[in-house]
């Protein structure tokens, strides 16, 4: 009975880190249509930004506040430059992302080094249920993720510009015919996306030492997340995906070479836009 | 609202579709857009709309250019398009299919939504609804409605009748005919449907393989060989 509620614990506590860490791709892909191979860049220079200011002082929270900040105005730039001009072009959208993802992966290393770092853990302990521990960081994160995704939902589904980005999803032409601004639409909900990735790198990174690799661990899980959760199903697939990915985490260690992971998600993705561009689960 | 179309050409890529159109229609007018099936009026909305643009000639409205401007941009002007199949969002509900018009312009906009249930009372009941699950006729009237809440000058209609019972055509054009005299709404409608456009329209433009072949008030189509020739009735 212990080890069956320690393990229910543990899935549970994987399975919401893993949803936070997916959630911007999943905003991103789900929203706009473009498999963002940026999102583990975006991960990793989210914890790199908490990393240099908790180091020069400034307070965790903060720190992963300006994180998010400084991500999402990485995510606009990258939009705005470059991205607006092909949406609808999955294909290029994959390869320019991805390019990004180099780019900005030699940047953090020629900025930060490629040294290991470390953001130290700003609620050490455990929680002590009596027959399990549960250690209070991780737990903290667990419930901040729940947050995260039921506030989102709530602003997707009760609110106006919940109203908005779901027309624009369900009919962009009429959208934009009722007066909807789409390409601006669009630019908020890259830069959105980008801003979940950059706070999910900065709440990630006492959990992990932070090096220039750290968001391609995630990028994969996400990737999975996001395809076995479907398109489009934001809230539930996200959460249903990481449980499923988080069920399957010792097999993902296999993947644990960079350049090997990072070229299997690759090769899924095209194949995934080929035969199945609304997902895994859908038939388009 | 005063709308000069100023010899157009406009298509798709390399396939010109539109060919030197001329037209025009006064503040508060309503024009009857006929023709056979292919012969560019929905292309002629698009372009009105702002979905295509046009590769020569302007479009005015009330003498300012908006041939270049976006969909958005012109329905934040004030024209509302409703185009050939409707285009509702079938997965939102009635009533986030109306607020949507009325928000999707950013700016607040005065909340017509009990004027627009007084139009269209069929769509009372049916608020919580989801959009996709109404028959044809409400689609039409919830697409109506929904343009109405942009607060529009200009509603540009394309074949509203198009599957849709005879009763309700009667009774939809009915209601645009009240709009646009309560409100002094102008109104640009394509119809095959030509007892529709005799009730509603008061001038009429003919198209022919995208030109404009022939012009006139209704009565005066009505009475001609025009509608022999180009509509083949
Ligand atoms: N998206 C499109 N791409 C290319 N050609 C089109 C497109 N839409 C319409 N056309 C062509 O433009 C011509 C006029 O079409 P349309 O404006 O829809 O006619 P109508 O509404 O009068 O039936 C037709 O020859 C049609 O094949
Ligand atoms: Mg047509």
């Amino acid at each position: 009975m212990e080890t069956i509620i320690s393990v229910l614990v543990d899935a549970t506590l994987i399975t919401l880190v893993l949803a936070l860490a997916a959630f911007g791709l999943a905003i991103i892909y789900g929203l706009v249509g473009v498999i963002n191979m940026g999102h583990g860049a975006m991960l990793t220079l989210g914890a790199y930004f908490t990393w240099a200011t908790t180091t020069a002082g400034v307070p965790f929270i903060l720190a992963v506040v300006l994180a998010a900040l400084g991500v999402a105005i990485v995510g606009l730039l990258l939009e705005h430059i470059i991205i607006r001009h092909f949406y609808d072009k999955p294909f290029d959208t994959l390869l320019l992302t991805w390019a990004f993802f180099l780019i900005m992966t030699e940047v953090i290393k020629i900025v930060f080094g490629t040294d290991f770092r470390n953001v130290s853990n700003p609620l050490p302990g455990a929680i002590d249920f009596g027959t399990i521990k549960i250690p209070a960081y991780k737990g903290a994160i667990a419930i901040f993720s729940l947050l995260l995704i039921g506030a989102t939902a709530f602003v997707f589904y009760k609110t106006n510009l919940g109203i908005k980005i779901r027309a624009l999803i369900q009919n962009r032409e009429a959208a934009s015919l009722l007066g909807l601004n789409i390409s601006r639409t669009y630019k908020f909900v890259f830069c959105i996306g980008s801003g979940i990735a950059g706070l999910a790198g900065g709440l990630i990174s006492p959990m992990l030492s932070v090096d220039p690799y750290i968001g391609n661990v995630f990028l994969i899980r996400s990737f999975f997340v996001v395809i076995v959760g479907g398109v489009g199903q934001l809230f539930g697939g996200t959460l249903i995906g990481s449980f499923f990915i988080g069920g399957a985490e010792t097999i993902f260690a296999l993947f644990s070479k960079q350049v090997f992971a990072q070229s299997i998600v690759f090769l899924l993705a095209i194949v995934i836009l080929r035969y199945r561009p609304a997902g895994i689960l859908k038939k388009s | 609202m005063k709308l000069e179309v100023e010899n157009i050409t406009a298509g798709y890529g390399n396939i010109t579709v539109l060919r030197d159109v001329s037209f025009k229609v006064n503040d508060g007018g309503v024009v009857g857009v006929l023709g056979r099936n292919g012969m560019g009026k929905s292309t002629l909305i698009k372009c009105l709309a702002g979905l295509i643009l046009p590769t020569e000639g302007t479009i005015k409205l009330n003498g300012e250019d908006i041939s270049k401007l976006l969909p958005h941009a012109r329905a934040n002007r004030g024209v509302t398009t409703v185009v050939q199949g409707r285009g509702i969002f079938p997965d939102l509900t009635v009533m986030e299919n109306l607020e949507m018009g009325r928000i999707a312009g950013g700016r607040g906009k005065r909340n017509r939504l009990e004027e627009v249930l007084g139009y269209f009372p069929h769509l009372r009941e049916r608020l919580t609804q989801l959009a996709g699950t109404l028959s044809g006729g409400e689609q039409q009237m919830l697409a109506i409605g929904r343009g109405l809440m942009t607060d529009p000058k200009l509603i540009l209609l394309d074949e509203p009748s198009d599957g849709i019972m005879p009763t309700l055509v009667e009774q939809i054009a009915a209601t645009l005919g009240e709009i646009n005299r309560r409100e002094g709404t102008t109104i640009v409608i394509v119809e095959q449907n030509l007892p529709m456009i005799f009730s509603l329209a008061e001038y009429c433009i003919v198209f022919e393989k995208g030109k404009l072949v022939a012009e006139g008030t209704c009565e005066k189509i009505q009475k001609s060989e025009i509608l022999q020739e180009y509509l083949a009735i």
